[in-house]
Order: C-alpha cells, then structure tokens, then sequence
C-alpha cells in the first residue's frame, strides 16, 4: 500500500494513504513524503530522526 | 402510444441491464494524526475521473478516536464525549481541472476536526469512495 507522510510545519507529522490529503490548519504547508509500507494505518508509528522517518508498528 | 402494463410481456429488445458494471468502488482509504488539545486537522479526500469518461462519486468517511473499534467512534461511540470535540463537515464538492474539451472533474470531501479538550489523541479516518461510471477511475 502506497502511504504519505506528510510533515507539517509545526513538526507534527500524520500519514495518509493515496487520495487523501492532510492539513493542519491555514498556514501549515506539509512536505510530502511517499512511502511504502504493508502496516495497517491504525498500527503505524512514525518518527522523525533527523532528518529521516522511522517507519515502525504499535 | 399504449404504456406497456406490468402485467404485459416486455418486447425482445428491451434487456436488463446489470448495474453492477458500472458501480465501482475505491481501495479503502486511511489516515492518522495526532491531535493535543486547541489543535485542528483538515482531511481531503478525493477521486477524480479517468479521461472520457464521466464519473459520479459517493464518498463514505468515519473518525475513530485512539483506535478503530465501534466504541471509539466519533460521533456515537459510547467511549467518545462529543462535547471534546469540533466538527466541521464532512463537505462534498468538486473542481473542474480541464475546462476545454471533455470538461473533467475531481470530487472531493473536507471534514475539519478540533480537539477542544481531549487531551493529546490519536485520530483515524476511514475512507471509502462509490461511483459510477463506465470505466473504473482512480483515487487522486
């Protein structure tokens, strides 16, 4: 399943599969990250290290 | 001309047409964010048409709280109190990407949510589109 994630400019980040889009708010400008991954949404953690994401399961 | 009675054979040349060959339904669709309280989310879901052909999209969308499971339900779930959040929508539109030609449409739907005072929780949607068409389109 293709996922996005998307890095909000608050530093939050939420992830979505295709066709679906996420904003936190007016002035939020999320950078899109596509990645793919079989996890099911609701098990999935991501992470920010650095300037990498840490694709994880709950 | 005579109306054909419900109790008249219908003629040969009248068929049954099968709906099921243009009814058509998307992959299910998900997303999660982590709301604290006072922070907001907006979702866009969308589905837009293959070229040529038209397309009538019915999109179905609920909000779990924590995890999906029933009780968690938002609105409705014995474990949610709706009085810790804010809703907005979801709203059902469309926008017009190529206004020469084949005019060709993405539908859409927005639903904003609020975390008045939930505490810091993690927020699931659950998405799904119906539609009809003659050939079958794609989520954009």
């Amino acid at each position: 399943m293709k996922l996005t994630a998307f890095l909000h400019t608050d530093g939050n980040i939420s992830v979505a599969t295709e066709g679906i889009k996420i904003s936190r708010g007016t002035n939020d400008k999320p950078e899109e990250i596509e990645i793919e991954n079989s996890i099911p949404i609701d098990k999935i953690q991501i992470k920010k290290k650095g300037k990498k994401l840490e694709i994880t399961s709950k | 001309m005579r109306r054909i009675s419900q109790r008249d054979l219908l003629p040969i040349a009248v068929k049954s047409r099968n709906l099921a060959n243009f009814n058509f339904g998307s992959e299910e669709g998900s997303a999660q964010v982590t709301l604290a309280n006072t922070e907001q989310v907006i979702i866009t879901s969308s589905i837009s048409q293959d070229q040529k052909y038209e397309i009538f999209g019915n999109n179905y969308i609920a909000v779990y709280i924590g995890s999906i499971a029933p009780e968690n339900e938002l609105p409705g779930g014995s474990a949610v109190d709706e009085s810790q959040w804010q809703v907005i929508g979801p709203f059902f539109s469309h926008s017009s990407w190529n206004s020469s030609g084949f005019a060709r449409y993405l539908e859409y739907s927005k639903l904003y949510i609020r975390n008045i005072s939930a505490g810091s929780q993690l927020v699931i949607f659950k998405n799904k589109w119906r539609y009809l068409s003659p050939r079958e389109s794609s989520t954009a």
